[in-house]
């Protein structure tokens, strides 16, 4: 098909009054979960994962994928007029958006904010309508060991290219694939690590993983932190948002420049919007002629971040649907959704189901255009929500993960698998885990074993098999290379510390 | 915690990943290993054991040279939460969802020092009503309201 009729096919999807109304209702959600401290898209989105088995796969991502890039519009907010980010990918923000709310500049900050996002997310999807098909026609061609190797690849790039100890990143993987194997082992029926439940036999329910480690875990985090201090929140009106010509004019360049960081970030697995937003408001300072300005709020601050992470998030859906490899934990989450409804995560999905496909790219531009309407004239109806207490807020929440995960089979035991996986997900914070790998490694590490036997049984044992062809070799070749690049730097100091230990003993 | 020489996270860590690997290879052991060419059902469960417990032992070589405390935790909201969450699951069934919100609102709430209680029958009477019209109306789920 050609690209206009594809583009028509996707609009015919997104605009049915069912679509529509699903996409107008994740981007609202998502909003609303970024402008809320405390409650990122990956709560909301696990908390309305079980109703998704009621809809047609093409609906139900529409909505979740509404609510990811819905987050990055709303997140802003907060981070302007209260100086706490609104979710993890805003702490940037903060640093020159709440100067800026202090000087009385926080109407415009909001609209620099909602624009740079809206250019940022435009021309990520531009992007992904251009290269999604082409990358999926390529993948097509592969065959077990190239599945292999692509999955491989993309497993350690995002454990270890993400911020934090990659060692750590690499071990919540490797856990992940664990718990990717509890279940009846395809090849030989075997119930592997089900300790006798039956329950277990199609492996650990997705949804209940998720929504411990991600959901549970975070609200019991944030309270066992502490409470936040008191704040109060500026009311915006209307015509405060319009920014002078000088603001918008120093805007324009950062807007493009972190439009590029952020696409450039999102495609490469484990490189998410918080990356981007860091990277993007690096650059900035870099290149500006006054860069004692930022932190004391520089405009510049605000939109080159907002563009770059709103870009990130959006492009984040072209490996993820075009190649099946999530480079976060969203990613991970809606290929689990689809899997839940029987769509296996690959190429296929690009060539096979262009309703979904382009159905979803076209509710991008109605979202981001819903968002924009959402987040300029009716920002004040965000800011009031600013005012919704926590304590009232976390309760809910709670009820809804547990009335989600056990809606999905009306089965006790997979709420007990969710508060088991929330003290897994607490232990993880406490002692600096991330957990996003580990969700990934879940999804991806059934789908490596497969195509590993199947790639073995072929070659007859050989293991060469994983390195024949120029594109498994360079996906090998590209796995070994981030590892030696980020685990060198721990292999040196181990043998500085050995050295040390070694002069110590001498003097001893 | 403090455990000099050592970053107490990252060598608590490095400690239970280790431990957790070393679990998870005796637990394959129980499995056929089979062969390249035909991997057993234990294969790669062996393999990735193996990887978990060597990345264990890596970071608690690498737990760094400086002494740090595990951050201070408040214990009470963990208490309170999980209490709330297995009154969910023990209840639901059983009692129906007015008492398994009721009660889960009510446990969850004293993870605050001062638990507020309008602010909690607010939110149980509002999840309370939603619920009902959601599952219980348009779902049409095997949940009841009440029952003893």
């Amino acid at each position: 098909m050609s690209l206009a009729a594809n583009i028509a096919t996707g609009f015919a999807t997104a605009l049915e009054p069912f679509n529509l109304a699903l996409c107008a209702g994740g981007v609202t959600l998502g909003t609303l979960a970024g402008v809320l401290p405390g409650v990122g898209a990956i709560t909301a989105i696990s908390i309305l994962l079980p109703l998704t088995f009621y809809m047609p796969p093409h609906s139900a991502i529409i909505m979740l994928a509404g609510i990811y890039y819905g987050a990055q519009y709303g997140g802003s907010t907060a981070s302007i007029l209260m100086n706490i980010p609104g979710t993890s990918t805003h702490a940037v923000t903060c640093l020159d958006g709440y100067p800026l709310a202090k000087q009385g500049k926080a109407g415009p900050a909001m609209f620099i904010s909602a624009v740079a996002s809206f250019v940022g997310g435009s021309f990520a999807i531009l992007l992904m309508m251009l290269t999604g098909p082409a990358i999926a026609e390529i993948a097509l061609e592969f065959q077990s060991a190239e599945y292999c190797a692509v999955m491989i690849f993309g497993l350690v790039a995002a454990s270890t290219l993400s911020s934090g100890s990659p060692l750590k990143g690499l071990a919540m993987v490797t856990v992940g694939v664990m718990l990717g194997f509890v279940g009846i082992d395809m090849t030989s029926g075997l119930y592997r690590f089900s300790f006798g439940f039956i329950e277990l036999a199609d492996g650990l329910n997705f949804i209940a993983v998720a929504m411990g480690i991600f959901g549970i875990a975070e609200i019991l985090f944030n309270l066992m932190k502490g409470a936040s201090a008191p704040f109060t929140i500026q009311s915006v009106k209307l015509r405060d948002l319009v920014p002078s010509r000088e603001d918008a004019r120093i805007s324009i360049m950062p807007t493009l420049r972190g439009t590029l960081i952020g696409s450039g970030c999102g495609v490469l697995p484990g490189v998410g919007p918080t990356i981007a937003s860091f990277m993007s408001y690096a650059a900035e300072k870099r290149v500006s002629r006054r860069p004692e300005r930022f932190g004391h709020g520089a405009m510049e601050g605000v939109a080159g971040p907002e563009a770059a992470n709103n870009a990130s998030a959006q492009a984040a859906f072209i490996p993820t649907l075009s190649l099946g490899l999530p480079g976060d934990a969203m990613g991970a989450v809606m290929l689990g959704a689809l899997m839940l409804h029987g769509i296996a995560p690959g190429p296929s999905i690009v060539t096979e189901q262009p309703v979904l496909f382009w159905g979803l790219i076209a509710s991008f531009w109605i979202g981001n255009v819903l968002l924009l309407i959402l987040n300029l004239p009716l920002i004040g109806v965000w800011v009031t929500m600013l005012r919704i207490p926590y304590g009232a807020l976390y309760p809910a929440m709670l009820f809804f993960i547990c009335i989600g995960v056990y809606t999905i089979n009306y089965n006790v035991f997979d709420v007990f698998i969710a508060i088991i996986f929330g003290i897994v997900g607490v232990v993880m914070m406490v002692l600096r885990f991330p957990a996003a790998p580990l969700l990934l490694g879940f999804i991806l590490g059934p789908l490596i074993e497969e195509n590993m036997r199947r790639a073995l049984l072929v070659s007859r044992g050989d293991l060469t098999v994983l390195v024949s062809g120029p594109i498994a070799a360079s996906f090998v070749g590209a796995t070994a290379i981030v590892l030696l690049l980020t685990l060198l730097p721990f292999v040196r100091r181990l043998m500085t510390r050995r050295q040390t230990a070694q002069v110590v003993a001498d003097t001893e | 915690m403090r455990v000099a020489g050592f970053d107490a996270a990252d060598l608590a860590g490095g400690l239970l990943v280790t431990v957790g690997g070393v679990a998870f290879i005796i637990g394959a052991s129980g499995y056929s290993m089979g062969t390249l060419h035909r991997m057993g059902p234990g294969y790669l469960p062996l393999v990735a054991g193996t990887t978990l417990a060597v990345l264990g032992l890596a970071l608690i070589g690498v737990s760094r040279a400086t002494s740090s405390e595990l951050p201070q935790l408040n214990l009470r909201p963990a208490l309170a939460i999980f209490a709330g969450l297995l009154w969910f699951a023990l209840t639901i069934e059983r009692f129906g969802l007015m008492p398994s919100i009721f009660g889960l609102v009510l446990l969850t709430s004293l993870a605050q020092e001062k638990p507020s209680w309008i602010k909690m029958a607010a939110t149980a009477t509002f999840l309370l009503t939603l619920s009902v019209a959601v599952f219980i109306y348009v779902l049409k789920g095997p949940l009841y309201l009440i029952r003893f």
